[in-house]
C-alpha cells in the first residue's frame, strides 16, 4: 500500500513528517532548486560549517509552523475575547484548510530568493522588485499552479502567497485579522518560525552555541492574545490580535531575543561577512547581462549557487573575465580591510559618519580602494503581548520583563580599504578625521 | 527632504509629542506622521494603508526600528500592562540640532499635530485619522464619507463618524484641501 506520510531526517527537528500533496510541492523545481542556495551566503568563508542550503531551512520552517499552529488554535488555549475577534478558530471545517495553506506557504516562503540569498538584492533586481516579489510570483505562477490544482481538497494560490510573504511586503493586497495572524506565525518579529528555525539551524551549522534556546517550550506556550492597551485612555482593551505567550514560559523568549542580538552581532554581521558580501555584490554587477538578475521567475528558476559560483572562481583566474578584480578578492580571500567605525564621539558628531567618512576617503585616494557597509538588526523592539498568571490579563512584554528592556540594538556602520592603500589612509584620516567629521553640510548624506 | 532629514523630524516629532503630553508610543506616532503627511504636506515618502487602528505604514514601522537601532529614539518602559513610550535618545537629540534649519520649514505643522495629539489617547486618534484617510480617498457628500467610517469601524456611531469628520477638516492645511479633493477624485 502506498504511504499517506513520509519522513525527512532533519538535524534540528529529527523527523520532519510531510504528506504526498507536501511531497510533490517539495519535489518542484522552485523548491529543489533551494537544494542549491545556501542559507548564509558566503558566511562558510569565515565560518567553514555554514554551507547549508535554504531547502532545509525551508522544510524546516514547515514543520514549525504547523506546530504553532497546533497550539495557538487549541481550543483550550483560546481565550473566549479572541476567539469573538477570529471565528475561524471555531470553524472546525475551516481550520484543516488554513493549516494546509500555512504549512506550504512556510514551504515556499524563500522561493524567491536570488543566488546567495540577501547579498545586495536591492542592487541587483530590477527596481520594486524584492525576493518577497518574485516568491509570490513563483506561487501563483503557472508550473506552481499545475501543482496547487492537482490537490484534493482544492487550495487556493493566492491564500498561499499571502501567507507565504504577509503584509507587510506584500502592499495592495487585503489581509483579513486571520490572515494577519497566519503570516504572522511565518515572518513576525517576535516569533516568526522563519527566525526559530534559522537560529537554531545556522547556529547548529556554522558550530556557535549562541543561537540555541529551548523552542519546544517557547511553542508550547504561545497563544493568540489580543494587544495590550497602547495608553492609559486605551478603553479599546486591545482591538488587534497578535502571537504573545503566557507568562510562565517568558523566560523562553527572553532566550529567543538573547539568541538573536548574538547571532547578529557575532555572526550575520560578522564584519568580515559583511565585506564578502560587498565583494559579490560588486562581481555579480559586473557579472550579470545589464548588471542585475531578471525578475522573470522562470529565468531565476535557471539561476543558483552553482552557475554563479562557477563564474566567480574562472573570473577569480581569468583577468579578462568580467568580474575579475571583485572575483580574486573573494577566492584569494583578499578581501578589504576594516579602517574606520565611528565612535559615539564621532556619530553625535556627524550623524552618518561612516557614508561621511567613506567619502571623504573616495575623494582623497579614489573609490576603487573603499567601500562601505551599514547594516541595523531591525524588529528588536520585543514588544509582544503576554498573559499574566495572576489575573489572567494582557500586558505588553517590555512591562514585565527588565530582560527585555536591556537587550541592545545592534547598527554596524564599518568602512573598508584595500590593504594596499591602508597605510596611508589610515594616516591620513588620523590627520584629518575632525575636520572630516566637522565639514559635513546638512543634508549632505 | 533626505533620508537623514526624515530621521531628524521624527526625533523632533517625538519630542514635541512628549512636550506635550503625549503618550508617544508607536501608535501615536503613526498617526501623527499620517497627518503631517497626508494633512499638512510635510514631504514625507511613508505609503499608508487602511488597518485595523486606522491608516498605518509598514514602511514607517521599518523607519521607527531603525531609529531605535540607531539610538535617534528610545524604548521607555511603562508600569504593566502598557506598551512603552518612545523618547528621543542623546543620538536623536544630536540630530534635531544638526539639522535644525531644514526642521525649522516644518517647525509650525509639528506643532501643529503635537499639540492637537499630545492629550489624545489612541481611539481617538484612530478615530480621527480613518476620517482623514476617508475624505482623502473617498468620494460623496459627508454622510456617505461619515457611513464608510461605520463600514470601516463598526463600533462607531454614525454621530462619532461625523463628529470625526468635521475635525478631521480641520487638521487639513490651507491650501492642501485643493490637492486632497484631487486626490479623492482620483
Amino acid at each position: 500500500m502506498a504511504k499517506l506520510e513520509h519522513e525527512i531526517r532533519d538535524p534540528i527537528h529529527v523527523f520532519v513528517r510531510i504528506t504526498n500533496e507536501e511531497r510533490k510541492v517539495l519535489n518542484s523545481k522552485p523548491i529543489q532548486r533551494l537544494r542549491h542556495i545556501t542559507q548564509l551566503a558566503l558566511t562558510y568563508l569565515v565560518y567553514p560549517g555554514a554551507t547549508h542550503k535554504r531547502f532545509e531551512h525551508s522544510v524546516g520552517v514547515m514543520h514549525l509552523a504547523s506546530s504553532v499552529f497546533d497550539v495557538i488554535t487549541k481550543p483550550s488555549a483560546v481565550k473566549p475575547d479572541v476567539k469573538e475577534l477570529l471565528p475561524q478558530l471555531g470553524d472546525k471545517g475551516l481550520l484543516p484548510y488554513w493549516r494546509r495553506v500555512l504549512r506550504f506557504a512556510a514551504l515556499c516562503h524563500d522561493v524567491g530568493h536570488l543566488p546567495f540569498s540577501h547579498a545586495a538584492e536591492k542592487e541587483l533586481l530590477p527596481q520594486g522588485e524584492s525576493h518577497e516579489t518574485i516568491t509570490k510570483k513563483i506561487i501563483t505562477g503557472g508550473q506552481m499552479q499545475k501543482i496547487w490544482s492537482n490537490i484534493e481538497p482544492p487550495i487556493k494560490a493566492e491564500d498561499i502567497a499571502k501567507i507565504a510573504i504577509g503584509p507587510a511586503k506584500n502592499p495592495g493586497v487585503d489581509y483579513s485579522r486571520w490572515e494577519v495572524l497566519l503570516s504572522e506565525i511565518i515572518t513576525g518579529d517576535a516569533f516568526g518560525v522563519d527566525r526559530i528555525d534559522y537560529l537554531l539551524r545556522d547556529s547548529h551549522h556554522v558550530g556557535v552555541p549562541y543561537g540555541t534556546f529551548d523552542h519546544y517550550r517557547l511553542i508550547d506556550n504561545l497563544r493568540i492574545l489580543k494587544e495590550p492597551p497602547s495608553d492609559s485612555d486605551d478603553t479599546s482593551n486591545g482591538g488587534d490580535i497578535a502571537l504573545g505567550m503566557e507568562e510562565g514560559a517568558m523566560h523562553t523568549a527572553e532566550a529567543l531575543l538573547l539568541a538573536r542580538y548574538f547571532m547578529f552581532s557575532q555572526l550575520y554581521y560578522h564584519r568580515i561577512r559583511l565585506i564578502y558580501d560587498v565583494h559579490l555584490g560588486d562581481f555579480l554587477k559586473e557579472w550579470l547581462p545589464a548588471g542585475r538578475f531578471g525578475a522573470n521567475p522562470d529565468d531565476l528558476m535557471a539561476s543558483t549557487d552553482n552557475e554563479v559560483g562557477a563564474a566567480l572562481w574562472r573570473a577569480a583566474f581569468g583577468k579578462r573575465r568580467r568580474g575579475h578584480a571583485h572575483a580574486r578578492r573573494i577566492v584569494e580571500h583578499d578581501h578589504f580591510k576594516i579602517l574606520y567605525q565611528p565612535t559615539p564621539e564621532d556619530r553625535k558628531a556627524c550623524p552618518e559618519a561612516g557614508e561621511v567618512v567613506y567619502k571623504a576617503l573616495c575623494r582623497e585616494f579614489g573609490e576603487e580602494y573603499f567601500k562601505h557597509a551599514r547594516k541595523r538588526m531591525l524588529g528588536g523592539a520585543h514588544d509582544f503581548p503576554v498573559l499574566t498568571k495572576l489575573d489572567g490579563e494582557v500586558s505588553s512584554s517590555i512591562a514585565k520583563s527588565e530582560v527585555l528592556q536591556k537587550i541592545p540594538s545592534i547598527s554596524v556602520d564599518c568602512v573598508y580599504s584595500d590593504p594596499v592603500v591602508s597605510a596611508k589612509a589610515q594616516e591620513w584620516l588620523k590627520e584629518h578625521r575632525n575636520e572630516v567629521l566637522s565639514q559635513e553640510e546638512e543634508g549632505a548624506a | 527632504m533626505n533620508t537623514l532629514q526624515e530621521k531628524a523630524l521624527l526625533a523632533n516629532l517625538v519630542r514635541k509629542l512628549r512636550e506635550n503630553g503625549s503618550w508617544a508610543g508607536q501608535t501615536h506616532v503613526q498617526k501623527a506622521v499620517y497627518v503631517l503627511q497626508e494633512a499638512r504636506h510635510v514631504p514625507m515618502r511613508f505609503a499608508f494603508v487602511p488597518h485595523i487602528y486606522g491608516p498605518f505604514s509598514f514602511e514607517l514601522q521599518e523607519e521607527i526600528g531603525e531609529l531605535l537601532a540607531d539610538e535617534l529614539l528610545v524604548l521607555e518602559p511603562q508600569s504593566a500592562p502598557f506598551r512603552p513610550k518612545l523618547a528621543v535618545g542623546e543620538l536623536g537629540q544630536c540630530y534635531i540640532t544638526h539639522f535644525a534649519h531644514s526642521l525649522r520649514k516644518h517647525e509650525k505643522d509639528l506643532d501643529f499635530v503635537a499639540k492637537k495629539f499630545g492629550k489624545r489617547g489612541v481611539v481617538e486618534l484612530e478615530l480621527l485619522t480613518t476620517a482623514l484617510y476617508v475624505i482623502k480617498n473617498r468620494k460623496g457628500q459627508d454622510q456617505d464619507l461619515a457611513r464608510a467610517i461605520t463600514e470601516m469601524k463598526p463600533h462607531v456611531t454614525r454621530e462619532e463618524a461625523q463628529c470625526a469628520l468635521e475635525e478631521a477638516k480641520t487638521l487639513i492645511r490651507p491650501g492642501a484641501k485643493k490637492r486632497i479633493a484631487a486626490s479623492a477624485k482620483k
